[in-house]
């Protein structure tokens, strides 16, 4: 993208990679995993939460020719996962809990997600989990399935949070509630028709992910719940459940806690966020 | 300059230059660490990876 904005938007490929910069202060903000921003909080790295980047947009793909069909057929297993330290895996576990499996009955394997459906059509896993839109790549291409959308087993799914770093908060407040009034506005103006959906996946597709626009059309409308981006304040109820699952997983080990990691002050009241304006031009 | 000298000078100089090389290349070192007050351009990095 060009342009003289006061934000400069840096894509990564893998979350390893995106930690490394983000902790090295290369990155002021990083979207990242939110129970990784809740671990590195764990270890004593000064971030906050301020916001979140979506609510669900995750999905359970298997080869088309799977003989899994249900959450229990996953037992003996292999799926990829994006992290260790991704709410994926800690959804495996809480819909394994709620099917009396245990999360050692599959074996799970950190993959960055766009190699993910690769593995799939070639079968090396027999399943792949991650945030959209590489999981419905595979379904468009063909040999994907769909197995479940987060939505249908941990509704309001957090998977990436916005986290930014204590000094930058406390030093640049009025530029971080900038990004954070922007990414706001973009969901509500996002979420207010199907129509804004496709230009948001024209432009998106184009300038930011390079990626297939007709990919991200299939993404944001079949269905159209299938990604959300209202509803996005930092909510207590919400991360202390990812610390109860995470606990229990072993992925956190609970000694930071809401009042640490987030910091919900820059939207207090969603209802007051106005959707910006802007029409693509045809 | 004896030959001890010599070899004693290019290993130190040798040194130093790796030393800055890996500084400049692999770390942040000789970067300016200011975040934009919107009147300097791009300095706010925001990381993401390509997915919803």
């Amino acid at each position: 993208m060009t342009g003289s904005g006061t934000f400069e938007p840096v894509r990564f490929n893998g979350w390893p990679e995106l930690k490394e910069a983000f902790l090295s202060q290369h990155l002021q903000a990083s979207f990242i995993l939110a129970p990784m921003a809740m671990a590195l909080r764990e270890q004593g790295v000064p971030i906050k939460i301020v916001y979140l980047g979506h609510r669900d947009g995750t999905t359970m793909m298997v080869h088309k020719d799977s003989d899994i069909h249900r959450i229990e057929d996953l037992r003996g297993k292999k799926v990829a996962v994006p992290n260790r330290f991704s709410n994926q895996r800690l959804i495996i576990f809480r819909a394994f809990k709620e099917r009396g499996l245990n999360i050692d009955d599959v074996t799970l394997l950190e993959m960055p997600p766009p190699d993910m459906p690769a593995a799939l059509h070639v079968r090396a896993v027999d399943a792949i989990i991650s945030g959209e839109p590489f999981m419905a790549q595979s379904e468009m291409d063909g040999y994907g399935r769909v197995l479940f959308l987060t939505k249908d087993v941990w509704p309001e799914f957090i998977s990436c949070v916005l986290a930014v770093h204590e000094d930058v908060i406390r030093d640049h407040r009025a530029e971080v509630q900038q990004l954070v009034d922007g990414i706001a506005r973009s969901g509500k103006w996002l979420d207010t028709t199907m129509d804004h959906r496709m230009q948001a996946a024209k432009f998106t597709g184009q300038n930011y992910y390079n990626q297939d626009p007709k990919l991200l059309e299939f993404v944001l409308s079949k269905p159209p719940d299938r990604v959300k981006y209202t509803n996005l304040a930092v909510r207590r109820k919400d991360f202390e459940e990812i610390e109860l699952v995470g606990r229990e997983s072993g992925t956190l080990q609970g000694t930071a806690h809401f009042e640490d990691y987030a910091d919900p002050s820059f939207v207090t009241d969603e209802s007051a966020i106005q959707p910006y304006l802007w029409e693509d031009t045809p | 300059m004896s030959l001890q000298r010599r070899v004693l000078l290019a290993a130190i100089g040798w040194l130093g230059t790796v030393t800055l090389l890996h500084l400049w290349l692999n770390t942040s070192a000789f970067e300016k660490r200011t975040v934009s007050t919107g009147q300097t351009g791009k300095q706010f990095r925001v990381g993401f990876l390509p997915v919803t």
